[in-house]
């Protein structure tokens, strides 16, 4: 079953050291060039926005401004574009996180998508303003598949917590 | 959300010293001026080289996956298309043997009587050969990364041509890799005049693949079919590389409309060469 704030379950706090190893996974990801217009999800926006919404007191705005920061660097994009989006999916995701969570996995990627669609639109308006080229719908096919790829990765994140809080026996509210 | 912390002492006091929507303005505030500075001014080079220090070897691993797919796509091309690639360049080869020879020639004619008429000497090239390695994962602008950089003496601003014509212009170089911007980039700019009549233009890439010889007056002599060149006018290019093809010439208002094609294959091909315009010894050259 999903974890939402309808379970019952208590979940071990995540480790500082698994958080940050899944963001470096998520970066290393981002920067493999892979061409061939849009689609590929942005793993990095989706893991920020998951602790965003699970741990909202280490993985916050200022994260989402250096991932992004460097991200951009990495990617020989404009400087801030993809800090400024990220930015925003954090502090709109952590403020909507109570009613998110209250969703299944299906339910919370759909609340998501908006998030998602904001940062890729504030993105292109960023460029197009400045002069880039057109990156054709496919570019926004991005938020879809982030979509489809939500409830495996958030249930793949929760579950060394989950797992964790098997272990040490505590396993359930009530 | 903006309740007045701190001043009443029944609140606990947190680490945390602004509200997440100050945190919010303060990030987009920086996020802005970052690209305000870096789209405007192109002020932030020394801050992307310094991260970029630190982010190097994580871009290399990263490449690696691309690097063992198109390896590995090479790898299993069929025979057939290898023999007949192969038979293709050989031809290639001997015409352009004949032509070399026949250019020689020419090229010693040139300079002795360039000598007599006491003119300057042409410039020499420099010939760079690169890979491509991959198209910029930015889906905003036409780029592609080479697998020769600073350290092989690649600078930016230098052209890039395939065999069939010019393909880009070298934008920002790393010391292993740079990376190029395609001429079909929209609003990148290129010097050209018209083979057939030396008719001067700019024409400027318009984001699809096309490209647009614009500031021409209607009574300029341009027609469909047309090629035109770089002019070497800028001082960096070296001038007679093909650019594009005129595809259309619409004469609506003062100016004409020219659509244009690229010449080159541009990204589709594996293989591109930096070329280097090098001003001749003796002159008081342009950069070093």
């Amino acid at each position: 079953m999903h974890e939402s704030s309808r379970t019952t379950r208590v979940l071990q706090p995540p480790r500082p050291r698994f958080i940050l190893s899944t963001l470096a996974l998520a970066f290393f990801w981002d920067l493999i060039p892979k061409g061939g217009g849009g689609f590929w999800p942005e793993m990095t926006m989706a893991v920020l926005t998951f602790w965003a919404l699970r741990d909202p007191q280490r993985v916050g705005v200022g994260a989402a401004f250096t991932l992004g920061v460097m991200l951009d660097v990495g990617r020989g994009a404009a400087l801030g574009q993809e800090a400024l989006a990220f930015v925003w999916v954090v502090y709109l995701a952590q403020r909507r996180a109570a009613r998110i969570l209250w969703f299944g996995a299906w339910g919370q990627a759909l609340l998501l998508l908006p998030l998602w669609s904001l940062a890729l639109a504030l993105q292109a308006a960023v460029r197009l303003v400045a002069g880039g080229d057109w990156p054709g719908w496919g570019y926004f096919g991005s938020a879809v598949t982030l979509v489809l790829l939500w409830p495996i990765l958030s249930q793949g994140l929760l579950w060394p917590q989950w797992r964790a809080a098997r272990a040490g026996g505590s396993a359930s509210l009530s | 959300m903006n309740s007045p912390l701190g001043d009443s002492p029944n609140v606990p006091r947190f680490h945390r010293t602004m509200s997440p929507g100050q945190r919010l303005g303060l990030a987009t505030l920086a996020a802005v001026s970052l690209l305000v500075l870096d789209l405007r001014f192109g002020a932030l080079d020394v801050v992307r080289d310094a991260i970029s220090v630190v982010l190097r070897p994580v871009q290399e691993a990263a490449h690696w996956p691309v690097k063992l797919v198109v390896d590995g796509s090479i790898y299993f091309a069929t025979l057939a298309e290898v023999q007949a690639e192969n038979a293709r360049l050989r031809r290639i080869e001997m015409e352009d043997r004949l032509r070399a020879a026949t250019l020689a020639a020419l090229e010693a004619e040139n300079t002795e009587l360039r000598r007599l008429l006491g003119m300057a000497r042409r410039f020499e090239l420099r010939r760079i050969g690169v890979e491509v390695l991959y198209d910029a994962p930015d889906p905003f602008s036409r780029r592609i990364v080479v697998d020769r950089g600073a350290n092989a003496g690649v600078r930016p601003g230098l052209a890039v041509v395939d065999a069939e014509g010019l393909v880009g212009q070298v934008t920002r170089t790393q010391p292993l890799v740079s990376e190029v911007t395609l001429i079909t980039q929209r609003d990148h700019a290129t010097h050209v005049m018209v083979r057939r009549n030396g008719v001067r233009g700019v024409v400027y890439g318009l984001g699809d693949g096309y490209l647009e010889l614009r500031h021409l007056l209607v009574e300029a002599d341009v027609r469909a079919d047309d090629v035109l060149v770089t002019s070497g006018l800028d001082g960096v290019f070296p001038p007679g590389i093909p650019v594009a093809q005129v595809v259309s010439v619409d004469a609506g208002g003062v100016f004409l409309r020219i659509v244009c094609r690229p010449t080159s294959f541009g990204e589709r091909r594996r293989h591109l060469l930096v070329v280097e315009r090098i001003p001749p010894k003796g002159e008081p050259g342009e950069g070093s």
